[in-house]
């Protein structure tokens, strides 16, 4: 007995199954995105950004669509939830601060993380350190602690694959490629320092240093935050610096 | 008038997260929008990998309409290194190398512009 979710998504899973066409499978995962939005919303206010928790339930749509079989009997959303909530669960456990943070730091810090977002669509620039410490009714030193405590969150690596093949990463959910990295590929001084990072990781220092995007710009683009971009970056310059040391914990 | 401040901290990567405090601090006095204060301690840390010596020192200038912050002391090549240039001067107003003690040092600028 066949039961998906309308004939639509049984006919975009039977091309994809039968073609590996991959433009239906964005099709229905983009369909079934508001499963995962609705579900990462619950976890709203336990620490990581919503956004974030987004991208990992999608991750894990990708996966259910991936293992879901039409013969189940099952609708392929019922099947779907436990495994975007399996996948946003498993992100909070991954996500380890770095150093020890006092839990009033961490929820500052990610209620600085959000106010930076905010106030950067209100101003149309980035905060300073005084207009965050108004809007978050603390002290400017405290403001100056809790964003670099942001930082050293350990972000996921855009170079994580998603899907059961490893080919699918999590920047194919985000963007395509920039032709501005072909421009990367001929540029032989960037290249030369750039050759230590994976090819998808690359993106993001394209746009901010070949395409010269702002992070705020960047995070518009890939809807993310710019602590994420910022965050991302220094992982990205660490790579390029082949130092980075899992051991160590001590992102830049 | 210009206040100066030195810091010497373990060179390595351990070390960029208080030279971003403290840049962050810095950045703060200026009223320098935090994405441009966070580029500036990315640059530091940028650089971090490529001190010579067993500690980092960093020497910062506040002006009234700029911050000046030098960092060394580099290996050598560190200054004329053109894929690190690239990105240091990307994420700052100005990077000029210098030699102080007979070693490389890089001093980066951030402006403080009128939008902030």
């Amino acid at each position: 007995m066949i039961v998906a979710d309308g004939r639509a998504h049984i006919d975009l899973l039977e091309a994809y199954r039968a073609t590996g066409d991959r433009a239906a499978r964005d099709r229905l995962v983009e369909e079934m995105m508001p499963l995962v939005h609705s579900l990462a919303r619950r976890y709203a206010g336990r620490g990581e950004p919503v956004d974030d928790l987004v991208q990992v339930g999608a991750i894990g749509l990708i996966k259910a669509i991936d293992r879901f079989e039409l013969e189940r009997g099952v609708e392929l959303s019922t099947y779907a939830v436990p495994t975007i909530v399996g996948e946003i669960r498993r992100h909070f456990r991954d996500r380890s601060w770095s150093v020890h943070v006092p839990r009033r730091m961490k929820e500052l810090s990610l209620r600085v993380s959000r106010l930076v977002d905010d106030l950067s669509a209100e101003l149309g620039r980035a905060p300073t350190v005084a207009e965050l410490a108004d809007a978050a009714d603390v002290e400017e030193e405290d403001v100056v602690e809790a964003l670099e405590t942001a930082r050293a969150h350990t972000p996921a690596s855009l170079s994580t694959p998603v899907d059961a093949s490893g080919e699918l990463t999590l920047i194919d959910l985000i963007g395509e490629d920039e032709a501005g990295y072909e421009a990367l590929e001929r540029g032989s001084v960037v290249r030369t320092g750039l050759e230590g990072l994976e090819e998808r990781e690359r993106r993001i220092v394209v746009l901010r240093f070949l395409k010269g995007m702002t992070q705020s710009e960047i995070a518009a683009e890939l809807d993310i935050s710019q602590m994420h971009v910022s965050r991302l970056l220094r992982r990205a310059l660490a790579a390029m610096h082949g130092r980075i040391d899992e051991g160590d914990g001590m992102p830049l | 008038m210009t206040d100066t401040i030195l810091l010497t901290v373990p060179s390595g990567l351990r070390g960029a997260g208080v030279i971003a405090l403290v840049l962050g601090g810095l950045g703060s006095r200026l009223d320098l929008p935090v994405d441009r204060i966070d580029e500036l301690a990315l640059a530091a840390a940028t650089l971090a990998p490529s001190v010579q010596a067993d500690a980092l020192e960093l020497e910062a200038d506040v002006l009234d309409d700029r911050l000046v912050v030098r960092i060394g002391p580099l290996e050598d090549g560190t200054t004329t290194d053109p894929a690190l240039r690239r990105v240091v001067d990307a994420l700052v107003d100005g990077v000029v190398g210098v030699r102080k003690d007979d070693h490389e040092w890089l001093e980066l600028e951030l402006i403080r512009s009128e939008a902030g």
